[in-house]
């Protein structure tokens, strides 16, 4: 009975630290290996886990035992601090029993901390000026592009505090970038690099690079997911810009 | 090559706090972003294709991101993810959608589209391409890792 408890503990252990991983913006073989690895290193003959979208699973093995377990992990936003900090606690759980993993996982998962809004919304204004420079603008394309951009990710932020799905905050949000730079287009020469600058920030990179890196290491299904994923936001992104354009006139 | 390629550092900060990135990563970010971009210019100068350039700028920022990671005690895709951001298509992708719209809105019983259907295939077949050699490029060391160490390193 108490092989079987332990067995418990390592399986919830595993799990718990793979849910984490993936929530914060691992890819597939990322989340698979964290949980093999902390699964071994707490004691169990063997671990299998299965990851979908969604899901984390993870079976494992002790002494011809087996407990299976399978959790939802719906992404939580990108949180690379959480993922390094995530790997640290993989790397270093030979040794520690599963109460202490819980134990660190919990304080990590407390003591995570996010940029603030007021840090966050200003980078990507400052991030999508920077691209307008890029794309060649001038410095009031590189203003009126930071501007829409910064906008646009505060309405975003405000959209997902009220639950919308990624589809329709794209939608808005490149509407709103694309209507305030054409709105303020005659303050400068570089109308084009301001308007294709300052939707940038709804580009789902982190889905598009994990979706690759998911093909690219087997992980055929999940790979697709994040690139579906990708593309319905883009596929929003494209709406709302052609929208603004359509109505308002092309610079 | 244009000092405008320092503009990729304020550009990959941007995404790196979007993506919550530690502080004190920010900075190799930045000059890992820089250096994506320089090699992009200097290839674009040497006649290479858009997406060959995009694709051997990645890869180079992959590996020194998978280099660099383990050695500062952050996970690898908090260094490539994030430098290889200004490298993406933004203008192709908008020169795409643009065409698409004068697409759309063409009368002459769909004549006058042709030079505009012609230029939002080629923008978007671009843009594709590149964003498909940054994503390959960038996630590639994954693929060569050495049997001592895994995806999570």
């Amino acid at each position: 009975m108490d092989e079987r408890a332990d067995l418990e503990q390592i399986l919830q252990s595993a799990l718990a630290v793979g849910v984490q991983v993936h929530k914060a913006g691992g890819y597939t073989a990322r989340t698979d290996a964290a949980m093999r690895r902390v699964a071994l290193a707490l004691g169990a003959d063997k671990a299998d886990p299965a990851i979908t979208a969604t899901l984390v699973g993870l079976t494992v093995t002790k002494n011809d035992w087996s407990r299976t377990a399978v959790k939802s992990a719906v992404n939580a936003g990108i949180n690379f601090s959480e993922l390094t900090e995530l790997s640290e606690l993989a790397k270093d759980s030979a040794g520690k029993s599963p109460e202490q993993v819980r134990g660190e996982l919990d304080t990590i998962v407390t003591n995570s901390k996010r940029y603030g809004l007021g840090v966050v919304l200003p980078a990507v204004g400052v991030g999508s000026a920077s691209l307008a420079a890029l794309y060649g603008a001038d410095p009031a394309g590189m203003v009126i592009a930071g501007i829409a951009g910064g906008l646009g990710a505060t309405l975003r932020a405000w959209l997902i505090t009220h639950h919308l799905k990624p589809f329709v905050f794209s939608v808005f949000c490149a509407f709103l970038s694309i209507s305030v730079v054409l709105a303020l287009q005659s303050w400068t020469e570089t109308p084009n690099a301001a308007l294709a600058a300052c939707v940038l920030y709804l580009v789902p990179g982190v889905p598009l690079l994990n979706g690759t890196a998911d093909l690219l290491t087997g992980y055929y299904l999940n790979g697709l997911v994040r690139l579906t994923m990708s593309t319905v936001v883009f596929v929003g992104a494209s709406i709302g810009l052609l929208a603004a354009l359509s109505l308002w006139g092309a610079a | 090559m244009t000092w405008t390629v320092l503009f990729a550092g304020p550009a990959a900060l941007g995404f790196a706090i979007l993506f919550n990135v530690r502080r004190r990563a920010l900075l190799p970010i930045a000059l890992l972003a820089i250096l994506a971009k320089s090699v992009t210019v200097v290839l674009a100068d040497q006649q290479f294709n858009a997406v060959v350039s995009a694709f051997l700028a990645a890869l180079l920022i992959g590996v020194i991101a998978y280099i660099l990671g383990p050695a500062t005690g952050e996970a690898s895709p908090v260094y490539a993810f994030a430098a290889v951001v200004p490298l993406i298509p933004g203008f192709y992708v908008f020169q795409a959608l643009k065409a698409l719209e004068s697409v759309v809105v063409a009368d002459n019983g769909g004549i006058s589209a042709q030079a505009p259907l012609i230029e939002a295939a080629t923008s978007a077949i671009t843009a594709a391409g590149i964003l498909l050699a940054l994503a390959i490029g960038v996630t590639s060391p994954v693929l060569l890792l050495p049997g001592t160490r895994t995806p999570e390193d």
